[in-house]
């Protein structure tokens, strides 16, 4: 059951390691920005010039992923503040594409690319926001849309329970009646291990879906690296199509570790 | 004279993250830092590999307020590796999606960062209680740059259009004809914007600090030109960095300008 402390819900969208645009989302809007303010009490919003960062609030919009130690206390803290915490974008639930340092040597990056790394605090991870704090909600997408935000914030301020979406791009294509670009042109696309929400824009302008809303569920990624090589795609490129924007999420970095780019044995 | 000092974690008014901290002692500045931040991301290490093709959308994350401006920048540099000669209307079309984007940043700048401090509100939603006209057509102006954008990107914020080469699919006459008759439209608001910013009241300032930008004959520069600089610099994109190290600025050590 959704419950809030305040009759008018309070929202605060705090930012971490992030390139801001899912907070445009909601500055997007237009007019419907101002409508947003009578439906929720904005707290704290410093992209739109609101600061309360502190506040305890009933909504905490959390974008961007963790990769300083700074970052690790102050989401301990706003999750202590507020009632709901709501993962928003790809950098909150997967890590971003920051986390492809994940996987690779992030001390000598940041060792070859800073004359001075004592200046810095970064991690050599990036992470999901749920690897730090309990996330009550998350929404996918890089960027998350307009739509699916205020479809989102309008269930749980009329305190529904947001509903989940779990389907595939694929099925949008479908409802869209956009031809599938692999089956009609031999485009490689991840559309059909991929989470929609994008309302599968990709295949609209002729091109595969990149997978910037993350896996779907039940993703079938071994087919679909088959069905990548048969469209005459390398292994270190059908590797990379996983390693992309959510190369944290388990369903795409099993994927990519079960390639193996020397071995091609098992055609 | 009593010392001030003034610390503030979050400037509001910054595109992205900022901070400020002052120390007066004694009626004059002891110290001012300025800090504009953002966690390393590493761009400059995971693009390594890459292939070409990907370069768009993973440059694009750079900034979800400016993406464009990076999708330009990695075509145009991988263009120029191949000796591509940008077709005329390419380049108008080109030139169009970015000044969406600018439109687009450049509403969002002012009337939600800058014109509140200007008009004395704490923030936008304050201020649209007062100056709704000014708060709306601001707005407006916003979703006109988002259209253009949307129109030859299929979405506003990380667009999917772009390709080395040219576009992925051009927009269709129709969505086209729409896109103009709306941007013919919102030409007063523009103009009406324009008369109101040089309105506000701004403190004199001139800067001694050294900038840099673009500069291209026949057009405002904003996807080509040789980089000038007001003490007389001028260089080609190509030996852009040879020149910044001949000029033995102060590179700050958490610059990766190096």
């Amino acid at each position: 059951m959704i419950i809030f402390k305040q009759e008018k819900p309070t929202l605060a969208i705090h930012k971490f390691t992030s390139c801001d645009g899912c907070q445009l989302a909601l500055l997007n809007l237009g007019p419907d920005l101002l409508e947003l303010a009578k439906l929720v009490d904005i707290k704290h919003f410093a992209e739109a010039g609101i600061v309360a960062s502190e506040e305890s609030v009933d909504i905490a919009l959390i974008e961007g992923s963790i990769s300083t130690r700074s970052e690790q206390q102050r989401i301990q803290r706003i999750r202590q503040t507020s009632k709901y915490v709501i993962a928003l974008g790809a950098c909150a639930t997967s890590g971003g594409i920051q986390a492809l340092r994940n996987i690779s040597n992030a001390e000598a990056w940041l060792a070859s690319l800073y004359p001075d790394t004592s200046v810095l605090d970064s991690l050599t991870t990036s992470t999901p926001i749920e690897e730090s704090v309990r996330v009550d909600f998350t929404l996918r997408g890089c960027p998350v849309s307009c739509q699916q935000l205020i479809d989102f914030l309008l269930q749980l301020t009329q305190k529904i329970k947001p509903k989940p979406i779990d389907h595939s791009v694929c099925q949008d294509c479908k409802r869209n009646q956009t031809s599938c670009v692999m089956v009609t042109k031999q485009i490689p696309c991840m559309g059909p291990v991929t989470q929609a929400g994008c309302n599968a824009l990709c295949p609209r302008i002729n091109r595969g879906c990149f997978g910037c809303y993350g896996p779907t569920k039940q993703a079938n990624t071994v087919a679909l690296a088959k069905q990548f090589k048969n469209l005459g795609m390398s292994d270190k490129d059908i590797k990379n199509s996983f390693l992309h924007i959510n190369s944290h999420s388990s369903a795409f970095s099993t994927a990519a570790n079960s390639i193996n780019e020397d071995d091609s044995s098992h055609e | 004279m009593s010392d001030i000092n003034i610390q503030v974690p979050i400037l509001a008014r910054v595109e992205g993250e900022g901070a400020l901290d002052l120390s007066i002692r004694d009626g004059s500045i002891h110290s001012l830092k300025l800090k504009i931040f953002e966690p390393p991301r590493l761009f400059e290490k995971f693009l390594v590999g890459r292939h070409a093709d990907e370069l768009p959308d993973l440059v694009a994350r750079i900034c979800g307020i400016c993406p464009v401006a990076y999708q330009m920048s990695a075509v145009h540099a991988i263009e120029s590796l191949a000796d591509f000669k940008r077709p005329a209307w390419l380049h108008d079309l080109r030139r169009l999606f970015y000044c969406g984007e600018w439109i687009e940043s450049h509403s969002l700048h002012i009337h939600l960062l800058a014109a509140p401090d200007f008009l004395g509100f704490s923030n936008v939603i304050d201020m649209a209680k007062e100056h709704p006209e000014a708060v709306n057509r601001g707005l407006t102006l916003q979703a006109i740059g988002n259209d253009i954008i949307r129109t030859l990107g299929a979405r506003s914020v990380h667009p999917v259009g772009v390709k080395m080469g040219g576009f992925h699919q051009l927009p269709s006459q129709q969505s086209l004809n729409t896109l103009l008759s709306s941007i013919e439209k919102s030409i007063p608001a523009a103009e009406a914007l324009l008369t109101w910013c040089i309105s506000l009241d701004r403190p004199h300032y001139e800067s001694t600090l050294p900038s840099v930008s673009l500069s291209s004959h026949g057009e405002y520069p904003i996807n080509q030109g040789n980089i000038i600089h007001l003490r007389g610099l001028t260089s080609r994109l190509k030996t852009m960095k040879s020149t910044f190290k001949k000029t033995k600025w102060h590179i700050q050590p958490h610059s990766t300008l190096t």
